[in-house]
């Protein structure tokens, strides 16, 4: 029992130290270039400094084609999609199914086609919520 | 940006974590590590003579000769195993014929989901209403409707011209 205490002392001391240990943080976002670019965190959700409400997501119908979304502060939306033929398309599946919390997506079309023509994926330690 | 109090974290982390070290080491002393002893019952390995090979290498053929023997080995396997690979067929909805009466109903479904589709671009907006009224339908479309749909669709997004009171289901 009293080494049961001291071990309970031992934690009661280090504990408060520990808890304010913490590597880099930085607020997601979302921003956009109409008709040409999307970045775009999934941690978007918690950045309360965020003006306006901005959201990204990515969709897919089984065996079919994938979508990558998303609007920023300034109200603009981007859109775009991979279809089944693309050479990209199975890399967009694995993308879209990856996104999580930390992840920071860059999605790219050309101007006048809804088309994306790369699509990117990082997950990053300092994007985590 | 980095908490201006991080420079002194990694000092105060290791001091915490000697402290522990220490403490612990006070708590749970270890015994002495012993010297192993072999004591009764331990196997002991002998050594013992290495024994003849069950196929002596003076029966091997010289290595050109079968360096041709497996070669020729290869190419039987080879052409045995492509003679045997069968096609794969991945089961996919495009596979499936659809028969008069589906294709009427994607026709339909097509047609009212294009309807919807057009009067938001229309209106300038896309409301909860309009995915209510489409979702009912997506199920009947064919993958080229639905994409037709969503092209003409993510072109008015990216163009500015819809503004998202919700989301549409493509």
């Amino acid at each position: 029992m009293s080494r049961l205490i001291k071990s309970i002392l031992v934690v009661s001391i280090l504990a408060p130290g520990l808890a304010s240990a913490a590597g880099y943080h930085a607020s997601g976002n979302v921003y956009i270039v109409p008709d040409s670019s999307m970045q775009a965190n999934m941690s978007v959700r918690y950045n309360t400094s965020a003006a306006g409400s901005p959201y990204v997501y990515a969709t897919g119908y089984a065996g079919g084609y994938v979508g990558f979304f998303g609007r920023d502060s300034d109200n603009e939306y981007f859109s775009c999609y991979v279809s089944t033929t693309n050479p990209i398309y199975e890399a967009a599946v694995d993308i879209k199914n990856n996104l999580q919390d930390g992840s920071r997506l860059y999605v790219t079309k050309n101007a006048g086609s809804s088309e994306c023509t790369n699509v990117f994926l990082g997950n990053y330690s300092y994007y985590q919520e | 940006m980095p908490d201006s109090n991080s420079r002194f974290l990694p000092a105060l982390i290791a001091v915490q974590f000697l402290t522990l070290i220490m403490l612990t080491a006070m708590f749970f002393r270890l015994p002495p590590r012993e010297n192993p002893v072999t004591g009764a019952g331990d196997t002991v390995v002998e050594d013992k003579p290495v024994q003849e090979p069950a196929f002596p290498a003076s029966h091997l053929p010289a290595a050109p000769e079968l360096k041709d023997a497996l070669r020729e080995i290869v190419r039987e396997e080879l052409a045995a195993l492509s003679a045997s690979t069968e096609t794969v067929r991945v089961n996919t909805r495009q596979d499936k014929i659809p028969s008069e009466n589906e294709r009427q109903e994607q026709e339909t479904a097509a047609a009212i989901s294009g309807s919807i589709v057009q009067q938001a671009i229309s209106a300038g907006v896309w409301r909860r209403t309009d995915t209510e009224a489409l979702l009912p339908h997506l199920g009947e479309l064919s993958d080229e409707h639905r994409l037709a749909l969503t092209k003409q669709l993510f072109s008015s997004i990216n163009r500015q011209e819809l503004e998202m009171e919700d989301f549409p289901p493509l």
